[in-house]
């Protein structure tokens, strides 16, 4: 089959690989009909996740149809349409029972502070991704879930990993009736929150980015309010000032991650000397904007082993920090039903359609913010 | 300017924010897990074991149920690789390990390309010279018989 293969920092290729074959009685092997590029795939990219080796197929956000079954397989027949959360979930263990199946410990043998993800480095447990024609999916019976017959691919694509993953994020900012909301990053994950922060009953919710199409496009799609970081002459003063009487929000998001813009100290000691996991810049931003009581919700990536962050500062005042990977599975049927009622276009947010063979385009195009991107889906079997 | 800034933002209305609290479709949130998960096993069986075992961390007596097998740890990166996976995953020497051993598989890998490009473009190269002398070789021994 064609795949994405990695070379090492800032090289993707379309190479052929060995098909995808069934390696556990539960796996299925999906024939993939759509793929996005994730913000998340950038940091692997750009080397900063450990053990991500060359050969490695990358992608977790992606639909298909079931083209192999294995012997324990009760939920899904050849020929069915699912999508397919990013983390791998046994739905048996100590965390998936508990609803966390975003911390499943049967899936991954190489770290217990992630589960499996699919197309992520070995740090998760070295499966391939699905930015390739086929893929194989382990505990096919817990993760994919069935498309409806009257949606399309496109339409649910997301619920495999951004849109629940912007939505536990504004879960996770306990948002009430009449809260002022900050999100932290304007990328596809924040879009999500943002939505989801108005559904929660948020009063206001402003997107804060420095890339300027994007807070165009959030106040369009999202119909926030935006502030550019770069044309203000402190966002934190900016954003204190201008939210809940001087005291700052009620909550802030960071949907940005590890490759955060914004402080050259931050970016020189974690992207450049890699002194710590990525630029932390976001998070401290949160910690110094949110008001006393407040609440920080962290969906941004970030790796292993460290950051350096503000923690006086959040104890001072009395910050809630709430974080996770997301817990996919429990919320793709509540959010299919805000997509099939219209109220979350998500499909509205691709702005690139391409084939499998422009991936390493693709790329480029998403990670220099070419062309007004916003979000790059993939056809693989499609020239 | 930070003044003059928010003067000029605008306050729109978004979607379900001029709804009562109650009535916001997200309300109430997904505070309860949904559980048991459908298709969820009491036993779950074990992968079968590959001919070249995967990596997995110290802390582990056994391969967890399912793992990836893709991309197995090979040549000098792979035995750093090893060896990082010996420590635990609580010590920074373990990370550091892991992203020293993806730059020596990566220059690994370009060595190895550039050795076939070069061993490519020099039997190229070397078939190109034989040939040469090959058809000089001819053109001469022609010459000499026709002086003959």
């Amino acid at each position: 089959m064609r795949a994405l293969v990695y070379e090492g920092p800032y090289r993707v290729k379309i190479a052929k690989k060995p098909d995808p074959r069934i390696e556990h009685p539960q796996d299925v092997i999906l024939r993939i009909t759509r793929t996005a590029i994730c913000g998340s795939d950038l940091h692997l990219l750009h080397g900063f996740v450990p053990d991500t080796r060359v050969g490695c197929t990358f992608g977790h956000e992606f639909t298909g149809v079931v083209e192999e079954i294995g012997s324990e397989i009760r939920t899904l027949r050849k020929g069915d349409r699912v999508v397919v959360p990013f983390h791998i979930s046994c739905g048996s263990c100590f965390y998936c029972q508990r609803g966390l199946t975003g911390n499943c410990e049967n899936s991954n043998p190489n770290s217990d502070i992630a589960s499996g993800v699919f197309g992520y480095s070995h740090s998760t447990g070295g499966f391939d991704g699905g930015q390739a024609e086929y893929v194989r999916v382990p505990f096919a019976d817990i993760g994919p879930f069935k498309i409806p017959e009257d949606m399309d691919d496109e339409s649910v694509l997301f619920l495999s990993d951004i849109f629940p993953t912007g939505y536990q994020a504004a879960e996770m900012a306990e948002i009430r009736g009449g809260d002022t909301v900050v999100v932290f990053g304007a990328g596809p994950v924040g879009l999500f929150a943002m939505k989801s922060a108005w559904l929660m009953g948020a009063e206001r919710v402003i997107a804060v980015d420095h890339v300027q199409y994007r807070l165009d496009f959030a106040a369009k799609y999202a119909k926030v309010e935006t502030v550019n970081f770069k044309k203000v002459p402190d966002i934190v003063r900016y954003l204190r000032e201008t939210c809940r009487d001087g005291r700052g929000p009620d909550s802030c998001i960071d949907a940005v991650g590890m490759e955060a813009e914004g402080s050259k100290f931050h970016s020189a000691l974690g992207k450049k000397l890699l002194l710590q996991a990525g630029a932390a810049t976001a998070i401290e931003w949160c910690i110094q904007v949110v008001r006393k009581g407040g609440t920080i919700s962290i969906v941004g990536v970030y790796g292993p082993p460290w950051n350096l962050l503000p923690i006086g500062t959040a104890m001072n005042k009395g910050l809630t920090l709430r974080m996770n990977q997301c817990n996919v599975r429990r919320y793709m049927p509540h959010l299919l039903e805000h997509i099939r009622s219209g109220r979350v276009d998500a499909k509205g947010i691709i702005s690139h359609r391409l084939p499998l063979e422009k991936a390493p385009d693709a790329y480029q195009i998403f990670s220099d913010k070419l062309d007004n991107c916003v979000k790059c889906v993939l056809l693989p079997h499609e020239a | 300017m930070a003044e003059q800034h928010h003067e000029k933002l605008i306050h729109p209305k978004g979607w379900g924010a001029d709804l009562s609290f109650e009535e916001r479709p997200g309300v109430p949130k997904l505070k309860a897990p949904v559980a048991p998960l459908e298709g969820s096993r009491r036993r779950i069986t074990q992968q079968a074991r590959p001919a070249k075992m995967p990596t997995k961390r110290m802390e582990l007596s056994s391969m967890t149920p399912v793992f990836g097998t893709a991309q197995l740890p090979h040549g000098a990166s792979g035995l750093v690789r090893r060896l990082a996976y010996r420590i635990p995953e609580h010590w920074a020497s373990h990370w550091m390990l892991l992203l020293g051993a993806d730059r020596v598989d990566v220059w690994g890998h370009r060595l190895i390309k550039g050795a076939r490009a070069l061993a490519i473009g020099g039997s190229i190269a070397a078939g190109g010279w034989a040939i040469k002398q090959l058809v000089q070789k001819g053109m001469g021994r022609r010459r000499l018989l026709a002086t003959i």
